[in-house]
């Protein structure tokens, strides 16, 4: 059996995963322990990815926009990461190299054109993940998420495996290509065949925290250090989203009757019950958690009609300013863990008077998430992944999004409101706050914003330019 | 002109928003009802007649998508734009002179501005896409609004009656969105003008639905007492007079003028909710006890009103929809003014609470209040009347009704006038009549120049209805409004 | 102290512009004829101060500016201490001008305006003295009876603008005219709904009397001189849209008869003056009525301005009575004759005149009705030959009654024994004095058709002798009591209707407190509890997350295979 692999197509995973062999070197030789020193190279080796990805683009034009969607998440969470470098729990060149790892695992998913190449990449962004996840050390939260998180994805990958082997065993086939080609043969069996589909499907949905393989996320947001929830929140999403894309636009495209109604349904239960949670959260890590788990059904919904040109490029685009959205709040709310101790909503209250430079930002960030005005740009993305559900005919689920839109408003509102409203007493917090590195993600924090509020106003500059 | 007007509302927003301790009380709401009034003069001088789209601006937006930045006023537009910045002027005047009630501070009448702009907006877009951004611009603003500077009495219940709102209208509007992608899928297009004429029942009804909450039609109004009766005063005064609008136009618009076959289907059921509207709503006002609500559900008579009218999708009907929906805008602001004022001075809109003799002991409220409840009646002579009128002129002539429910539906909508009657008899004779019963709060109305520039253009509008007619016309369904432009 | 003299100047230059304009057009020969204009039709509302005046328009305008002139200066002396004088002289001047617009205009939509403006005043001089109970319930009783009737003349202007495309009354009598009355039935039916609101007729005739706690000039000037009796003005005004209905005819004929007489019978069991005036009125209006069913509303007409000033003279009358003896009960009242000679001369025509006594004016245009009726008895008008002849025998009865209580009210108000000493303010008599003259002048030229004449002056002789040898005695009980009782057709107006209005209103705000509320409210509760199970899954437990995976991806395999 041959694996075909398209080494100019992966060119930037390798980039990365190198770079983060370099970082972890730098750091084991490097005389003195230094954050810098070790981000440095994972950086260049970022910078490098998007060179590459100039140079040579990708597959096609959805690979190329997710490449640079997870090469551009990575950085800022690699900037972002840059409130722990003063931790000593934190060993940077294991950061650096596990970050590297994961992104390049994620750069392999949305390469992927066969399925055992999707599942080693989704083995490489999921084992650099779990050792994230527990990498502060003395942290028994950390730990115990970490160990939910193998536990769990161990479970999801063993069920994916068993609907490769099946799909493979009544199709004799591993690539995109082949499958394609198969599964239109009438000799195929049916129920067979439903089953090993919809179980492929399975460890690409876990990733993507989607409902019911969500148990694992609210705790490991919370468990993790709080960028490393963004990045799983974002980066490691658009791997899993780009991988099941392309796993149903061109693999899985000949039994699109078993898998739209199994998206239909999963996206309509992630985005209700993600929501519902929500609801009742007061924290504003374990918000983002629940709200990520609402988002993974906005995201998934428009690939029931991912065979028509729109419904790839839709969730690209959700994605996209997803991600964005997430990270930016995902950084804030970092930042504030660090200087306040907390992210619970009372911590958080009247952050955009005390500290606008943060309040403000996270507040525009619920409101992207929520698609309201003024963050428009949610709003049009919002307008963007419904197209391709109503074009497909599933106006039912249309309107279970339009609901959801409602549900996800008023905890979001209340975030917003939080975030605004005066303070029952001022918080004696900001004269003693501990001296932390928060500088460079504060920029981040701020860059981000820029760009919603600048894409705000003219969303095209995303929307025209995305495939 | 349009852009220019909202540029400056933009601009004071951001003054305002930015620099709240160099603005503070008056000088808040004078920078607001300054640039409200700039607003309303630009948006007057945009006007350039009812034969073509007034004002437009059409530039590129999101290309993929075939959104386009494009704005334009027309007939049934620009009347309700206009009524949007001279309210807002009003309530900036009201904050700087009723002296009672919230304090005027810089981030309220910022807010303010917000509402103004977004529903100038959605009045102005050409776009489906761009109206519905400004649809949902103004929402949570007005949230805080009443959230923050309601009923000072009740901090739980105004920030629940304020959450109600949010997430009542935040559902229609989310509906509303589904239809709008229906139309722009089957059209191709989310232009208006380029919309125009396609069938889908399915786009029109989901529209209708996502509007009838905002209008609002019963039963989805449940939200809109509540929200008035903890909302402040100037809050109610755009809430009803503006935001109700933005249901009303929209049904207009992208109903009645866009999908003019497919909601002929629809009619029926929006015409008869709209009459149950109107007597249920009749019928609640008799034994309400509190001024506000009882205000609130009388709005909702009058949207019933407007909602017969469109749904008719006659000429008269569609006239009498605009003309209803200006007038409500005028009579109701008038109430909410006087109700809410009441309500800051005294603590509470109770009648019971507040007593009799309202002619005694405060002359102004009490004339007032009388001018306001027999306009609010429809009194021939007064802007309420002729929007009612239309309305069953555009019941009888059926339209997209057939006769025997348009005839049935007229005679029902007429016993809503009794009712009006009746209910505004009620308050007069148990508030402004009776044995003088004075307290030690009474005070009466300051900013009385809100009042007479109020009581003018009613008056006005009741004596040359052709002033607001003419800009209609034959053309108000849709067929030389809309195409123009483009 | 306010002063008073501006509104009467106000009011008198008003009333000189009326006599101005309206006094050349007495000549001219038509009632209300058809002159072709170039009516454009307009589909959507438009007002227009075209007015189409007409000699019996400007008999009725001048009617009311002569009137209203009088009851603003006997008012500076009645209402002259009152606190709120001013408010409620303008709106007199308003209700003046309001009565004007309704009778010249040729606009619907003024006509409209003008017509519920004056009954926006009624409601608020009604309710004048707002301190009393009985005022507040009056004028909000009347102002919803009178709304309620005036949706017929809002639905009418639907249908006339529909029908002829026009809301011009000359255009609409121009497309009549051309095309034969359309929709006539309905058109006058719905006027008719709208005047027997305003004219208190059967079955909306309660809120007049109710309305008599407002101020006596009021009352004089409104409810009995030119308001209610707007109401015929404007049927025969639209009369030519439905005058050959049978229908129409046929119900305005049944309306008039059935009021006429039980208003009268009412008047005669009163035991109170000015709500006996009031009964009077409303069976005086029926009379316009009757002539215009029996196809002569040039009589009606004729009736109402003779009406007006007579009836004017005893509320005004009544009102010096009241403001002398300081109520309006009978019971107080006796030997006035002495005390108030210029009141009881002046009330004495006008009693002479309601009761059709010769030469007052009132005999003059009563005995034209009486005749028209009988006219119409041949069968030359819409009217069935039938319906005519019942109204005819009704009419003369009425006649016999209102002999009677008018004989009656005169004895118990002026005979008798004199109490002690009264004062006539000067202001007060001479409005008095002025509408006696009137009433007597008015008879000048009337024409007389001696059969009726003698006919009806034996009738109204019989019933002053069955008055005087009843002399203050009331009827026999079973009759008394009933007819007191104003048979209970109150009963329906003030306590039933609104009574259940009021119960189906209550249920509809529970329900939309709490009824209509449910799917919001149950849609919270049920968002809460799913909330409450998504997360109760979140144990930290590892074993269950996966069993939730594994089970998840049981159901979503289950829905692969099922859907496919």
């Amino acid at each position: 059996m041959s694996i075909p692999i398209d080494w100019a197509t992966a060119g930037p995973a390798v980039i990365v995963a190198t770079s983060a062999l370099v970082a972890l070197m730098v750091d084991a030789f490097w005389p003195r322990r230094s954050w810098f020193a070790s981000s440095l190279p994972l950086l260049a080796g970022l910078v490098g990815g998007f060179v590459e990805l100039g140079r040579t683009g990708s597959v096609d034009d959805v690979s190329a926009a997710l490449t640079f969607v997870i090469l551009a998440g990575t950085v800022l969470v690699l900037v972002g990461a840059t409130v722990m470098s003063d931790e000593d729990s934190m060993p940077p060149g294991e950061l650096h190299l596990l970050l590297g790892s994961a992104a390049s695992g994620a750069l392999v998913m949305v390469a992927a054109r066969d399925l055992v190449t999707l599942i080693v990449a989704i083995e490489l962004l999921a084992l650099p993940s779990i050792a994230l996840i527990g990498l502060r050390q003395g942290d028994r939260r950390g730990i115990a998420s970490s160990w939910t998180f193998f536990l769990t994805s161990v479970v999801s990958t063993a069920v994916t495996l068993m609907g490769v082997a099946l799909l493979y065993g009544s199709t004799g086939t591993l690539t995109y290509a082949g499958l394609s080609r198969e599964l239109v043969d009438p000799a195929v069996p049916d129920a067979v065949v439903a089953v090993a589909v919809v179980l492929t499907l399975v460890g690409l949905l876990f990733k993507l925290g989607a409902v019911p393989f969500h148990a694992w996320v609210p705790d490991t947001y919370r468990g993790a250090s709080v960028v490393i929830a963004g990045f799983l929140a974002s980066v490691s999403k658009a791997g899993a989203l780009g991988a099941l894309l392309v796993l149903l636009a061109i693999g899985l495209s000949p039994v699109d009757d078993v898998w739209v109604p199994v998206i239909a349904v999963v996206a309509t239960a992630s985005m209700t019950l993600g929501n519902l949670a929500a609801l009742r959260e007061r924290d504003g890590v374990g918000m983002l958690a629940w709200s990520s788990v609402a988002q993974a059904g906005f995201l998934v919904a428009p690939a029931t009609a991912v065979l028509t040109a729109e419904g790839l490029s839709a969730p690209l685009q959700y994605l996209a300013v997803y991600a964005l959205a997430n990270l930016v709040g995902f950084t804030a709310l970092a930042v504030v863990l660090r200087t306040r101790g907390s992210t619970s909503y009372d911590t958080l209250t009247g952050l955009a008077r005390s500290e606008p430079w943060l309040g403000v930002p996270l507040a525009f960030v619920a409101l992207t998430l929520a698609g309201f005005p003024p963050a428009v740009i949610g709003l049009v993305t919002k307008y963007v992944v419904l197209r391709p559900v109503v074009d497909d005919g599933l106006t039912w689920l249309a309107v279970v999004m339009a609901v959801n839109v409602m549900l996800g408003l008023a905890y979001y509102l209340r975030l917003v409101v939080v975030l605004v409203s005066r303070p029952a007493d001022e918080p004696d917090g900001i004269t003693s706050r501990p001296a932390a590195p928060t500088g460079l993600a504060t920029a981040a924090v701020a860059v981000g914003t820029a760009a919603l509020v600048v894409l705000s106003v003219l969303p095209g500059l995303l929307i025209d330019h995305l495939p | 002109m349009i852009v220019a007007a909202l540029l400056v509302l933009l601009a004071a927003t951001v003054a305002l928003m930015a620099a709240p301790d160099r603005f503070r009380g008056r000088s808040a709401a004078g920078l607001g009802a300054a640039a409200s009034a700039l607003t309303f003069v630009l948006l007057a001088l945009a006007w350039d007649g009812k034969a073509s789209t007034s004002g437009e601006v059409d530039v590129a937006w999101i290309d993929v998508l075939n959104a386009r930045f494009h704005l334009g006023l027309d007939g049934v537009s620009w009347p309700l734009a206009l009524l949007t910045a001279f309210l807002t002027v009003l309530c900036c005047w009201w904050l700087a002179r009723s002296g009672a009630g919230p304090a005027p501070s810089a981030r309220f009448v910022a807010l303010l501005l917000v509402v103004e702009g977004s529903s100038i907006g959605v009045f102005a877009s050409l776009d489906l896409l761009l109206f519905f951004v400004f649809f949902e611009l103004a929402l949570i603003p007005m949230w805080f609004v009443i959230a923050y500077w309601g009923d000072p009495k009740d901090q739980a219940g105004r920030r629940r009656a304020a959450t109600r709102f949010l997430l009542f209208t935040v559902t229609g509007s989310a509906v509303l969105l589904v239809g709008i992608v229906v139309v722009a899928i089957e059209a191709g297009s989310l232009q208006i003008a380029d919309v125009q004429g396609t069938h889908s029942v399915l786009a029109a009804s989901l529209i209708a639905i996502g509007l009838a909450v905002k209008v609002p039609i019963v039963p989805l109004h449940t939200w809109l007492p509540d929200a008035h009766g903890k909302a402040p005063t100037v809050g109610s005064v755009l809430l009803a007079g503006v935001f109700l609008k933005l249901g009303t136009y929209g049904l207009i618009r992208l109903d009645v003028q866009m999908l003019p076959s497919a909601t002929a289907e629809i009619a029926p059921y929006l015409a008869a909710a709209g009459v149950v509207g109107i007597i249920w709503a009749g019928l609640v006002c008799l034994v309400q006890d509190d001024l506000k609500r009882l205000v609130a559900y009388s709005s909702i008579g009058h949207m019933g009103f407007v909602v017969l009218a469109l749904a008719t999708m006659t000429e008269a009907g569609v006239t009498g929809a605009v003309f209803g929906s200006v007038a409500h805008g005028l009579v109701t602001g008038l109430l909410f003014f006087l109700a809410g004022g009441l309500k800051d001075v005294h603590g509470t809109a109770s009648l019971t609470a507040l007593g009799r003799g309202l002619y005694e002991r405060t002359r102004w409220f009490a004339v007032a209040l009388l001018v306001a409840g027999l306009a609010t009646m429809g009194l021939p002579g007064l802007a309420g009347f002729w929007g009612e009128y239309l309305s069953l002129r555009g019941a009888y002539e059926e339209g997209a009704l057939d006769r025997s429910l348009a005839w049935t539906l007229l005679g029902v909508a007429t016993i809503g006038i009794v009712l009006a009657t009746a209910y505004v008899a009620r308050f007069v004779r148990m508030l402004l009549q009776g044995e003088p019963t004075p307290i030690d709060t009474d005070r009466d109305l300051r900013a009385r120049g809100v009042v007479v520039a109020l009581v003018v253009p009613i008056l006005v509008l009741g004596l040359w209805p052709t002033l607001l007619t003419d800009l209609l016309g034959s053309g108000v369904m849709g067929t030389s409004l809309l195409g123009v432009g483009r | 102290m306010i002063r008073r003299w501006p509104y009467v100047a106000l009011t008198a230059v008003v009333a000189v512009a009326v006599a101005i304009w309206a006094i050349p057009e007495l000549d001219q020969r038509a009632f209300f004829g058809y002159v072709p204009t170039n009516a454009t039709p307009t589909m959507l509302p438009s007002l227009s101060l075209d007015t189409r005046v007409l000699p019996d328009s400007a008999k009725v305008m001048l009617l009311a500016a002569g009137v209203t002139l009088l009851v603003q200066v006997y008012s500076t002396a009645y209402m002259g201490k009152d606190r709120r004088y001013r408010s409620y002289a303008l709106l007199i001047v308003l209700f003046l001008v309001a009565m004007i617009a309704v009778v010249a205009t040729d606009n619907l939509f003024v006509l409209l305006i003008g017509w519920e403006v004056m009954g926006v005043c009624s409601y608020l001089l009604i309710g004048h003295w707002w301190e009393q109970p009985q005022s507040r319930a009056g004028a909000m009783k009347a102002l919803v009876v009178t709304r309620f009737g005036d949706l017929g003349l809002l639905v009418a202007i639907v249908v006339i603008g529909q029908t002829y495309g026009t809301y011009s009354i000359t255009g609409a009598w121009v497309g009549a005219a051309d095309q034969g009355q359309q929709h006539g039935t309905a058109i006058g039916l719905l006027v008719l709904l709208a005047v027997v609101g305003k004219s208190a007729q059967v079955p909306l005739q309660t809120w007049l009397p109710d309305a008599m706690p407002g101020p006596t000039p009021i009352t004089a000037l409104i409810h009995a001189a030119t308001m209610v009796a707007a109401g015929v003005y404007v049927f025969a005004r639209l009369l030519p849209l439905y005058g050959n209905d049978t229908t129409v005819m046929t119900a305005l004929a049944v309306v008039s008869g059935v009021t006429m007489l039980l208003a009268a019978l009412f008047a005669l069991v009163q035991h109170d003056l000015k709500r006996a005036l009031a009964w009077s009125t409303v069976s005086q209006l029926a009379y316009m009525f009757a002539a215009i069913a029996a196809g002569a509303a040039d009589v009606g007409i004729s009736h109402l301005v003779s009406h007006g000033a007579y009836k004017a003279l005893l509320f005004l009358g009544c009102g010096v009575v009241m403001h002398a003896v300081g109520t309006s009960a009978l019971s107080a009242m006796g030997g006035l004759r002495t005390t108030l000679p210029a009141t009881f001369w002046t009330m004495t025509i006008g009693f002479a005149a309601l009761a059709g006594i010769i030469p007052t004016v009132g005999f003059f245009t009563k005995d034209r009705v009486l005749e028209s009726i009988h006219v119409a008895t041949h069968g030359e008008t819409p009217l069935p030959g039938g319906v005519a002849w019942a109204l005819l025998v009704v009419a003369y009865v009425t006649v016999f009654v209102t002999a009677a209580y008018a004989m009656r009210l005169w004895m118990l108000t002026f005979l008798g024994l004199p109490s002690k000493q009264h004062v006539e303010p000067p202001s007060m008599t001479w409005p008095l004095v002025a509408l006696g003259v009137a009433c007597l002048a008015l008879s000048i030229g009337e024409p007389l058709d001696l059969d009726t004449a003698a006919l009806s002056t034996l009738v109204a002789l019989a019933g002053i002798a069955f008055a005087w040898w009843r002399q203050d005695a009331d009827l026999p009980g079973p009759v008394q009591r009933p007819l007191a009782a104003e048979l209970g057709l109150d009963h329906p107006i003030t306590r039933l209707i609104p009574a259940g209005t009021i119960g189906v209103a209550r249920v509809a705000d529970a329900a939309d407190r709490e009824g209509i509320d449910v799917y919001p409210r149950g849609g919270a509760v049920l968002a809460g509890l799913v909330s409450s199970a998504v997360r109760a899954l979140q144990t930290g437990r590892v074993q269950v997350y996966a069993s939730v995976i594994a089970v998840g991806a049981f159901v979503v395999v289950l829905v692969g295979v099922i859907a496919r």
